[in-house]
């Protein structure tokens, strides 16, 4: 089962908040329907990637970390469209000593810093 | 009206004269302005091996075809002379607000010809040329001259660009200063001033051109601002400046370090663009006619420098000071920048000579001992630099003599006598060809090519395709600086933008064939410049330790075999012999 389709079951599906509840209730009710998911078995445990956003790229999710879980065969490109993160804002992302390509499949502890377009003198 | 003046003013500084001479409509045309104005007036007007501090070397300033005109990003000035640093090509651009009253004193270009005999300021508007004595001004630093100047002249719309003591005393590598904090950094055109005794220049005026299709500007104006209001590069620019790079550099192991032994800095936060805006006040700042505020006016608020205050420190500022000399304390970088600043230097190579006394002083290698880390003594060794005292009158011959002098051209990273800026060509290889072949010495502004390497438009560690890529960036921001346009738009203004750009302006319809052709043209003279003064494929290439030792445990290295074929690629879609030099014509 993908990410997409456990978020798509949900009974609180993302579509579903308004855009007057805020970011901060958005991000609550992710969270909630995360952990609900794990609670029903629709996302394996093991399966977490921590993303460190780096400016302006929080902004798109209104925190500068994001703990995600997601099932196998996700690619980094898709936790970005996911996510609501322009992959054509994002400069680049790395793992560890790696950079990585948007079709990257994400593997269990993975922990992204993601840049936006780089800008230097 | 037309989009240039056609007016070249020529300054004969031995004789307090000048003259106006025209500039055929064809050279504008063929070179639009800025780089290509600048580099063609240099080849003509600057005989081949000269001494660059001698009176037969000249300075040329040039507007670009966006400058005077409404367009964000057009306040940048250009400078061209031979370089003292390379005894090659030189040129140097900076912001601030000079640019704007450059052009309004009705001239495209303005050439510095002979020497004073005595120290002068030159105040020159579309009326006149007048030459002041700065005998009161020699020996101040680049604040109070600008200052001074500026309040004897008197005049609301005037700015003025300075040399400080490094200039006076023909430091190869001093700069040309405005607005304080702005930097004409590169190819030591200071130096080349201090040699004419020229202190300061003020212009003003109440010329100006026309742009030839104005709503199309303003059209394509509009969509810049749409699209640069949500863009990530130009947020992060507002928010951070270039010190944003701190962080990404080292993310992608590339920030060098320990002079250039690193790529990665253990203590990178604390000199990060966030560690910046919680510790210090920063405000962003803006040349005129720019939204994107790139510059942050920072002031110290606790500390030994408390309440010292500049515009920066940049990337580069705090890539050499915090990264080579492993200073990881930002109210001490400021306070190196504002002393390089004060004396008028350029902070990229001034930083990399500390370094590297420190790294040859920790290996034995010369009787001077200055500890990674020591503010005071890298203080010391710039003043020292600029006034030519003791260890400092070797450094400041520049990195080229003071290696040879030394022994440590093994230890010294150089590219035709200039350092390069903080981007590894070992975790980089297209940084590195970009360093190579680029015709001031190892510039990273010829492409910026470390953007399509971070961004993974191309594999950062192949070799394929690297030469064509790279001549597409550096032709297209070849271009923007015919327009003296500031590169920091280079997101917003892909080609089909840029030829808009031309064509609102100019009314000239020059798709990206033309354009490259055209850049191609002036890429092709610089070397024809560098040629005439023997310079050959032996000086395309890297310092030798980039080849010897690689980064990152090893992970990361460049071989010679790679850059040659880099090089080589490079070469042939410029259309150069296979030795790299176009054949030299006169003229």
């Amino acid at each position: 089962m993908t990410l997409e389709a456990s978020f798509g079951t949900s009974k609180i599906g993302a579509d579903n908040i308004g855009v007057n509840c805020g970011t901060m209730l958005y991000n609550e009710v992710k969270q909630f329907r995360i952990n609900h998911s794990i609670a029903e078995g629709k996302i394996k445990m093991e399966n977490q990637v921590t993303l460190k956003l780096n400016y302006p790229l929080n902004e798109y999710v209104a925190q500068n970390e994001l703990k995600l879980q997601f099932s196998e065969g996700t690619t980094l490109g898709d936790l970005f469209l996911k996510e609501g993160i322009p992959s054509d804002s994002v400069g680049f992302a790395v793992l560890n000593d790696t950079m990585l390509h948007l079709n990257y499949r994400l593997q269990n502890g993975d922990f992204i810093r993601v840049f936006p377009l780089v800008n230097g003198g | 009206m037309k989009w240039y003046y056609g007016k070249l003013l020529r300054v004969n500084l031995a004789e307090k004269s000048y003259t106006v001479d025209e500039i055929p409509e064809e050279l504008f045309t063929n070179y639009l302005g800025g780089r290509g104005l600048g580099s063609y007036l240099l080849l003509e007007h600057v005989q081949a091996d000269i001494d660059p501090l001698s009176e037969e070397n000249k300075v040329i300033f040039t507007n670009g075809f966006t400058t005077g005109t409404s367009m964000f990003g057009s306040s940048r000035y250009a400078v061209f002379s031979k370089s003292p640093q390379t005894g090659l090509f030189g040129e140097a651009t900076s912001g601030g607000k000079v640019a704007p009253a450059l052009h309004s004193t009705g001239y495209d270009a303005i050439i510095l010809e002979g020497a004073s005999a005595a120290p002068v300021y030159l105040e020159i508007n579309d009326r006149e040329v007048i030459f002041h004595s700065a005998e009161h001004l020699w020996g101040k630093e680049t604040y109070e001259t600008e200052d001074t100047v500026l309040r004897e002249v008197n005049t609301p719309k005037a700015q003025a660009v300075v040399i400080g003591p490094a200039g006076e005393n023909l430091v190869s590598f001093a700069c040309i200063e405005n607005n304080y904090w702005h930097s004409a950094g590169r190819s030591g055109i200071g130096a080349v001033l201090g040699s004419k005794k020229v202190k300061a220049l003020v212009f003003y005026g109440e010329s100006k051109t026309s742009v030839v299709n104005p709503e199309l500007l303003q059209e394509l104006m509009k969509e810049m601002a749409a699209t640069g209001k949500d863009h990530a590069g130009v947020k992060a620019y507002r928010r951070l400046g270039t010190t944003q790079m701190v962080a990404a550099m080292n993310a992608a192991k590339a920030f060098p370090n320990r002079y250039w032994r690193d790529a990665y800095y253990s203590h990178w936060e604390k000199i990060s663009g966030e560690t910046l805006l919680e510790n210090f006040e920063v405000k962003p700042t803006a040349c005129p006619k720019c939204f994107i505020s790139c510059s942050k006016k920072t002031t110290v608020k606790t500390g030994r420098h408390k309440g010292l205050t500049i515009e920066g420190p940049e990337y580069e500022t705090i890539f050499v000071f915090g990264g080579l000399c492993l200073i990881p304390e930002l109210d001490e970088i400021i306070y190196l920048n504002d002393l390089c600043d004060r004396l008028g230097m350029d902070t990229i190579t001034a930083g990399n000579l500390i370094g590297l006394v420190m790294e040859a002083g920790q290996l034995g290698r010369i009787p001077v001992k200055l500890e990674y880390g020591d503010v005071e003594g890298a203080a010391q060794l710039l003043r020292d630099i600029a006034d030519r005292r003791g260890v400092g009158q070797v450094l400041a011959r520049g990195i080229k003599e003071a290696a040879k002098e030394w022994g440590l051209e093994d230890l010294a990273i150089h590219v035709k006598g200039m350092e390069p800026a903080g981007y590894d060509p070992r975790p980089l290889k297209g940084m590195g060809l970009a360093y190579a072949t680029s015709s001031r010495g190892a510039c990273h502004l010829r492409a910026s090519f470390y953007k399509p390497e971070l961004s993974g438009m191309i594999d950062r560690k192949t070799t394929q395709g690297k030469a064509e890529m790279l001549i597409d960036w550096e032709n297209r921001l070849t271009i923007f600086n015919t327009g003296t346009l500031c590169q920091f738009f280079r997101d917003l203004l892909e080609w089909p933008n840029v030829e808009r750009l031309v064509y609102a302006i100019t009314g000239l319809e020059y798709h990206k064939d033309k354009l490259s052709e055209i850049a191609n043209q002036i890429v092709t003279n610089t070397r024809i410049f560098n040629a005439r003064e023997g310079a050959t494929k032996q000086e395309d290439t890297l310092p030798p330790r980039f080849f010897k030792e690689p980064v990152n445990n090893g992970q990361d290295r460049i071989t010679v075999e790679e850059l040659q074929f880099m090089v080589d690629e490079y070469y042939k879609l410029r259309g150069w012999d296979d030795s790299g030099y176009p054949v030299h014509e006169e003229g």
